[in-house]
């Protein structure tokens, strides 16, 4: 079963395009990233998914039902940023969202009693929010995501504003809750997380999904074709002497950096160094990085991988 | 989906629970009260406290006049009124502290006014003979705004003409002091079926004025507040996390029944508080149930206020919605207050006319009735098919807005950035 499917999903605002047709499936039970730059219409496609915002055209399914028929408790969210109120004391926040996830009572003083625990934040539950550092708000804003162990969770940038110790944290708890049955949409900038954490992405620019599929599987196809040479002598050695072969090259006077254009073979490289003298001190196919990947499909350099 | 109340319940709690714990909840609770009663009492406790002495030069130029004046006491003696003794106190207290000091008839004017200047004198009355009304009366003074002083003069002048006037009569000058006094107005209501209750100017006059005060004031203070609070929602992110476990009606619905909640428990500790002082009172104790409230009215009260708060909490509501920065709030908040202020600013011809057409027709208006029926309530008895028809005009008038602004609310909530046009929020009402 899909958690999520998107059929021809559109929205604009005024004059600009925030999603162009877009189809989409997040399968149930995984933790998906969903990348793209600013602006791309990853934040639109969230609020649609949770009925904030409704589609100009298309069909959005949760849990292979139409969104307006999901209740309450099957989804969770946490906004970009400030989703609390201040003056609430933490462990009443806590209870109120969970209340409207469907909750009962004493089920929800439960779950706020665990959560804020499971997090470290124990000792504020009788604290307002707003005596909170903008990390503890964070994991309170995860809390009243997760709490009520939703079917899916849809994380806006959850790890952003957070220590190195606390995106460990933010991690194993994804992976608790995922581990519960709750399937995990997320999206960031961190790429190091997205290969740490998720199964599958999407990468969003301008609207469109411009790559898709498992992490291991898109970084094995991009990967196979970046190479990296460290050499010394050669004749007229420069960026534009491969450029049939690669289609982004970094050329330092030991160092250069290729991507390889699609069908071309590192050999074909290799034999054009030693055609022109140089000599070989290394010779490297290195598996591409998500960083690498997000930047190269977004400059547009690449055409569609997908 | 249907209207899940569950929802609402948790929001109306949440609001409820907010808004009474805040410090600004005591203290409106406990100021407005003793700002009402300030405004009432001060302003003759204050006249009672002030018995500064004050100097009068009296120029008698009749030759008999003088006299009269200075020995002239004004103070009337009437039947006790709850209301009005604190103000014949204040009367008593600076007819002592006047003294008047005679100068010769041929007295310098000009060396009196500058006895002005250095304060050795408050005032001079200068009393010139006249042949029509025998006497006439100059007075001089720094400032001419003590009031207080002015009536008891001229009381005084009053006096010592008409025993002059007896005296060319021919008349016993004691006469005058058969003359003095007069004749107390006995005010009894009437109410239905022949039953009598004797009226004063508190129950009859200040308790229909302090009830419909209240309902104004309090829909304006938690309606503006409601406003704010739906703007601070919408300038978070609260307000996604919420929209995507709560549909915008039952927020909003949540959020009005939630502040109606604060303001009928403060109202009902200010009435608790009021009835209190009022039986605590032995001249109102007597008779206890009569004079105050009964429960038709109360139950009214209750009606009027909630209809009332909830159309004009629904139309704040949609304004906090609409908007995105506090100006633009206060903006849109204007006219809507003003339509309420304007009912109130009718209140004495209201209280006066509780029958004309057009007071009639404000009671039916849902914008004026919660004011302007709680006036007339209070001033006289409306016919029954009036308060029904009243009623059903609010009812329905509460079905309009809250449907119109749960419209507007659906759509302004998770709008941000840009203002507005009037054509544009006509848009969402339609477009829903």
């Amino acid at each position: 079963m899909n958690a999520l499917a998107y059929r021809g999903v559109t929205k604009r605002f005024g004059e600009v395009e925030a999603v162009k047709p877009l189809d989409l499936e997040v399968p149930e039970g995984s933790i998906f990233g969903l990348l793209g730059p600013n602006g791309a219409g990853k934040t639109t496609l969230m609020r649609m998914t949770l009925g904030i915002l409704l589609p100009d055209a298309g069909e959005v399914s949760v849990l292979d039902r139409p969104r307006e028929k999901v209740p309450a408790a099957f989804l969770g969210y946490l906004p970009e940023e400030r989703g609390l109120y201040p003056k609430m004391k933490v462990g009443e926040l806590l209870r109120f969202f969970g209340r409207l996830r469907g909750l009962s009572a004493a089920e929800a003083s439960r779950r706020a009693r665990e959560g804020l625990s499971r997090v470290g934040l124990a000792a504020w539950e009788n604290h307002r929010v707003e005596d909170l550092s903008k990390g503890m708000q964070q994991k309170v804003q995860l809390l009243v995501a997760l709490q009520h162990r939703p079917r899916v969770a849809i994380l806006d940038e959850p790890f952003s504003g957070l220590d190195p110790v606390n995106v460990e944290v933010f991690m194993e708890v994804l992976r608790e809750a995922l581990g519960q049955g709750t399937t995990v949409i997320l999206s960031t900038h961190q790429m190091d997380q997205v290969e740490k954490l998720c199964h599958s992405i999407a990468l969003i620019d301008r609207g469109r999904v411009v790559l898709q599929g498992q992490v291991g599987e898109v970084r094995r196809r991009y990967g196979s074709r970046a190479v990296k040479v460290e050499f010394s002598g050669g004749e007229g050695l420069s960026a534009g002497a491969f450029e049939d072969l690669s289609e982004s090259t970094a050329f330092l006077p030991n160092e250069a950096r290729f991507f390889l254009r699609e069908g071309a073979d590192s050999a074909a490289l290799l034999r054009r160094f030693l055609d022109r003298g140089a000599r070989i001190s290394r010779f490297e196919e290195a598996q591409a990085s998500m960083h690498d990947i997000f930047v190269k499909v977004v400059k547009g350099e690449g055409g569609h991988a997908n | 989906m249907r209207t899940n109340w569950l929802n609402v319940l948790a929001v109306v709690r949440r609001e409820f629970l907010e808004r009474v714990r805040k410090k600004s909840f005591l203290i409106s609770t406990i100021l407005t009260p003793l700002v009402f009663g300030a405004i009432m009492i001060l302003p003759a406790a204050l006249a009672v406290l002030r018995h500064e002495e004050v100097t009068v030069a009296v120029v008698d130029r009749t030759g008999w006049a003088g006299a009269l004046v200075t020995e002239a006491r004004s103070a009337r003696e009437r039947t006790p009124d709850p209301g009005g003794r604190l103000e014949e106190e204040a009367e008593r207290r600076a007819e002592a502290a006047l003294e008047f000091r005679s100068e010769p008839p041929g007295a310098d004017l000009e060396t009196l006014k500058r006895d002005l200047e250095s304060r050795n004198l408050d005032g001079i009355l200068v009393l010139d003979p006249d042949p029509k009304e025998e006497l006439k009366a100059t007075f001089y003074a720094k400032s001419l705004t003590n009031t207080q002083l002015f009536s008891l003069l001229a009381a005084k002048l009053n006096q010592a003409r008409l025993q002059q006037k007896l005296q060319k009569l021919g008349l016993d000058p004691s006469v005058a002091a058969e003359l003095k006094g007069g004749v107390d107005l006995d005010l009894v209501k009437v109410e239905k079926g022949g039953r009598t209750r004797k009226g004063s100017i508190l129950t009859d006059l200040l308790r229909p004025i302090l009830l419909a005060l209240v309902i104004y004031l309090m829909i304006i203070m938690y309606g503006v507040a409601l406003s704010n609070g739906v703007l601070e929602e919408k300038n978070g992110k609260v307000v996604e996390v919420l929209l995507s476990a709560v549909r915008p009606f039952e927020l909003m619905a949540g959020k009005i029944a939630g502040i109606a909640a604060v303001g009928l428990l403060q109202y009902a500790i200010w009435f608790l508080l009021g009835a209190g002082l009022y039986l605590a009172n032995p001249l109102n104790a007597a008779s206890a149930g009569g004079g105050w409230m009964k429960p038709r009215e109360m139950v009214l009260l209750v009606l009027y206020f909630l209809l009332g708060f909830v159309f004009y909490a629904s139309l704040y509501a949609a304004v906090g919605a609409a908007c995105t920065t506090q100006q633009e709030v206060q903006q849109w908040q204007t006219p809507i207050t003003f339509i309420l202020v304007m009912a109130f600013v009718l209140m004495t011809p209201t209280l006066q006319n509780p029958h004309a057409g057009w007071v009639v027709a404000l009671s039916l208006l849902p914008l004026t009735s919660p004011v302007t029926m709680l006036l007339r309530l209070g001033a006289t008895e409306v016919p029954p098919w009036e308060i029904a028809a009243s009623l059903l005009c609010l009812l329905l008038g509460v079905l309009v807005v809250t449907w119109l602004a749960a419209k507007v609310y659906r759509v302004g909530i998770l709008m941000t950035g840009k203002r507005p046009s009037i054509p544009e929020v006509l848009r969402w009402m339609r477009a829903g």
